[in-house]
């Protein structure tokens, strides 16, 4: 019977007051970890894509701009289109230190295709992008007929998909990226020609020449010019072409200060929980132990010490906390972690839950912040209880 | 002596003056004796009782336990000593309501750091609950017992650590005449063992059943070997002063 | 815990399960839009898991309310093997023995597959700690515990 053996009588006699502390407690520590969570995720996303968004600028048609953001960061499939002459004169206009094509091809619904996703096509001799981060999990990248699937694609290494009712070879999976990536099938440049003239052939409408058609340049800029005025000589040079530059810098700082932003909100409403919490806690430890001053006069009386009484009251304000501090976390990892990829798409950002080595961390953390709270909170209460008088409690009765 | 209390006071200020709840009180007691203290509400018995138990400081005076001045012990040494050799039954309901009969019994005994490794405090316990006739009781929790039940608990716990004295604090007051009558009888045994008990009650039937008799009054304290009248409850303060 | 407790608490868990389990999917986390195209598709591959969890989740149901009926131990133990079972056989066809949609990021996946999991597993949970609670009460006049004969 020791002081945690007496509290944990204690607690178990009150079980509705027990569970009202307990779920508090496992409310606090679900926000905290699912809070930092979050947080961390959308900072692992956005340096995710900064790494993966090697380029300094990106050459779409006008207009297509937000579905080229989309098709990146989303992996909303999109499908658009330069003319092959014009992409040649881009890839050397003023200002350009290396350039490379990349072919978009949205696939059907329909019995055609495997499933409805984005195809990019990339060329493996001028691309500085997608290639080396491509090639590090699959060295060569996939051959003719091959392709490379995104982490979320429903397919192995070895596997075969169909699209436009031809059959390609699965040569690897990637990685998880927290971007349109993670949806997105990958062709070298030859076998998503192919590809597209398959598209061509079921799509019909006006497309460009299967051979020359580009959808956008990833573009490397000369030292020396500025990306904003670079951008602008390009507009103007390429008016009547409709060609519109998009600066990765530029989309990448707007993507970071939102985040930014957002992890800013996010932390300091776990702040503000965290702090409410103590408060509450404080609140009900004191109007719980209040009511229970004769029961720690008689152990006064039956010759406990002071200590003994703090020991009890910590005890059960420990054993309240670890309780609930565990019981978040676990409703965490059995309600939340299932739904992330659901979440991942519903913030429509970069998001990127981190490795489980980090992940247990943050959620360690959570559930030490969490744990901790309840002894802060019954602090002055236990020190109230200590110091009060026990022949003058034992007359209160 | 077990117990010697001297010119012991304690004063309270009250309404811009002092208000001496216990009054220069003197009382000495040895294990053979079985003490009971009677008197009116207000008279400062269960003050006294505390000061002795040494859940209260006194004013001024003297209070030598087993040749311990408890005037000059900090709280921790007061508790130990409360928890080893005293057994202190608080007046009203004193049984721990969130512990089983059981637990109740053996929690002094884990207070503090036991002594005796051999010790087994349940065998110990489950032996006060059979001489105080509730040992089927042993699991139950407080609010499923009568008040007579309760009353064996409480003097079951404060015999746990086998004390020298035991003190009393109302222990009938609650209690039908027959629960009342057998508690006694208890105590009765409990001092015949060789445990000195001091018990107080406003009630003189019940204070009729110790060996030393004391009346209480404004703070003073007075031995008595007079007769009561039964029929009052009380001893009249003219018969008091003999 | 008491006989009607029991009874309470595992019935009305169990109907519960079950019915999110059958209706959940055409309703709450939904399976993906059944739409006719190319001519010739048909329904979706998640559409077959929803029809089969209409049947599973009705049964865990079932056996939840006519848990509510019985205060025989024996029969409520049998009741609860039935609900243990069902749980596992809806997980079963979630994960196993249907397939969901080709595409990782359609709503099936996303939605309706960690949905009937979670549930699935708390229905087993219940199954199992139900069966084990009764099986291990002890005996004693009124409410004996099951014998493993």
């Amino acid at each position: 019977m020791t002081s945690f053996g007496i509290a944990v009588l204690n607690l178990r006699r009150k079980p509705l007051r027990t569970f009202c502390l307990v779920a508090f407690v496992a409310l606090l520590s679900f926000v905290l970890s699912g809070g930092s969570l979050l947080a961390y995720s959308l900072h692992n996303g956005a340096r995710s894509m900064s790494e993966r968004l090697g380029a300094d600028a990106l050459f779409v048609p006008v207009g297509y701009e937000g579905r080229a953001a989309g098709a990146l960061l989303r992996g909303e499939p999109s499908a658009f289109y330069f003319d092959g002459d014009l992409s040649e004169r881009l890839m050397h206009a003023e200002g350009v230190l290396r350039a490379s094509p990349q072919l978009f091809i949205a696939t059907f619904d329909s019995s055609h295709c495997a499933f409805p996703t984005q195809i990019i096509g990339y060329d493996p001799k001028t691309d500085f992008t997608i290639g080396p981060w491509l090639t590090r999990k699959i060295p060569g990248g996939p051959g003719i007929g091959e392709v490379v699937v995104g982490s979320g694609v429903n397919r192995k290494s070895g596997d075969e998909i169909q699209f436009f009712g031809r059959l390609y070879r699965v040569a690897g999976k990637l990685d998880k990226t927290g971007m349109g990536f993670d949806t997105s099938i990958f062709m070298n440049m030859e076998t998503s020609r192919a590809a597209f003239k398959d598209y061509a052939y079921y799509a019909g409408g006006k497309l460009p020449d299967a051979d020359n058609a580009i959808s956008s340049i990833t573009v490397d800029i000369k030292s020396g010019y500025d990306p904003s005025k670079f951008a602008r000589g390009v507009r103007e040079t390429f008016r009547n072409e409709l060609v519109s530059v998009v600066l990765m810098q530029a989309m990448f700082e707007d993507i970071s200060k939102e985040l930014g932003l957002s992890i800013a909100i996010i932390t300091a409403l776990m702040a503000v929980f965290w702090l409410l919490a103590v408060g509450v806690l404080a609140i009900l430890f004191t109007v719980t132990l209040n009511e229970r001053r004769r029961e720690f006069g008689i152990y006064r009386a039956l010759g406990a010490t002071r200590r003994k009484l703090y020991e009890i009251v910590l005890s059960e304000s420990c054993a309240v906390s670890l309780f609930g501090a565990v019981s978040g976390v676990l409703l965490l990892c059995f309600f939340v972690f299932p739904f992330a990829p659901l979440i991942s798409r519903s913030i429509e950002s970069a998001y990127l839950q981190p490795s489980f080595k980090v992940l247990s961390m943050i959620l360690c953390g959570g559930l030490l912040v969490s744990f901790l709270t309840g002894p802060i909170a019954s602090l002055g209460s236990a020190a109230v209880i200590g110091r009060m008088s026990a022949s003058a409690v034992m007359k209160e009765g | 002596m077990l117990l010697e209390v001297r010119n012991l006071k304690k004063e309270y200020s009250r309404g811009g003056g002092v208000f001496p709840a216990v009054d220069d009180v003197c009382l000495s007691i040895g294990t053979e004796d079985f003490v009971c203290i009677t008197g009116p509400s207000g008279s400062g018995k269960s003050t006294l009782l505390s000061m002795i138990a040494g859940l209260l400081a006194p004013s001024s005076g003297s209070i030598v336990f087993d040749k311990l001045e408890l005037v000059n012990m900090d709280d921790d040494e007061l508790s130990l000593l409360r928890n080893t050799k005293i057994g202190y039954i608080p007046q009203g309901a004193s049984v721990l309501s969130n512990l089983s009969v059981l637990d109740n019994v053996i929690l002094p005994f884990y207070l503090h750091k036991k002594r005796v490794k051999d010790d087994d405090p349940i065998e110990r316990a489950n032996g006060l609950l059979a001489r105080m006739g509730i040992l089927k009781l042993a699991e139950t929790f407080p609010p499923q017992l009568s008040g007579g039940e309760l009353r064996r608990t409480a003097i079951a716990r404060s015999l746990i650590n086998s004390p020298l004295l035991l003190i009393a604090d109302e222990p009938t007051v609650d209690l039908d005449p027959k629960n009342s009558s057998e508690v006694m009888s208890i105590f009765r045994d409990i001092s015949k063992d060789g445990t000195a008990v001091i018990l107080v009650s406003h009630d003189i039937g019940t204070a009729r059943g110790g060996n030393r008799f004391f009346f209480m009054e404004s703070g003073r304290l007075e031995e008595k070997t007079s007769e009561v009248r039964p029929e009052t409850g009380f001893l009249s303060p003219a018969l008091a002063r003999g | 815990m008491g006989n009607s407790k029991n009874r309470l608490a595992v019935g009305i868990g169990a109907a519960a399960l079950g019915g999110l389990i059958a209706i959940g999917p055409q309703y709450m986390f939904k399976i993906c839009e059944q739409t006719m195209h190319g001519g010739a598709h048909g329904a979706t591959n998640c559409f077959w898991v929803g029809q089969a969890e209409i049947g599973v989740g009705a049964l865990i149901a079932a056996l939840g309310i006519a848990y509510l009926f019985f205060s025989n131990p024996l029969i409520r133990a049998g009741l609860s093997v039935g609900i243990l079972f069902g749980a596992i056989l809806s997980l079963a066809v979630a994960d196993i023995l249907l397939k969901f949609c080709e595409d990782a990021s359609m709503s099936c996946h996303l939605a309706t597959l960690p949905a009937l999991n979670i549930v699935g597993t708390l229905a087993v949970i219940l199954g199992v700690s139900n069966t084990a609670y009764l099986f291990g009460k002890p005996r004693h006049t009124g409410s004996e515990a099951p014998s493993n004969a």
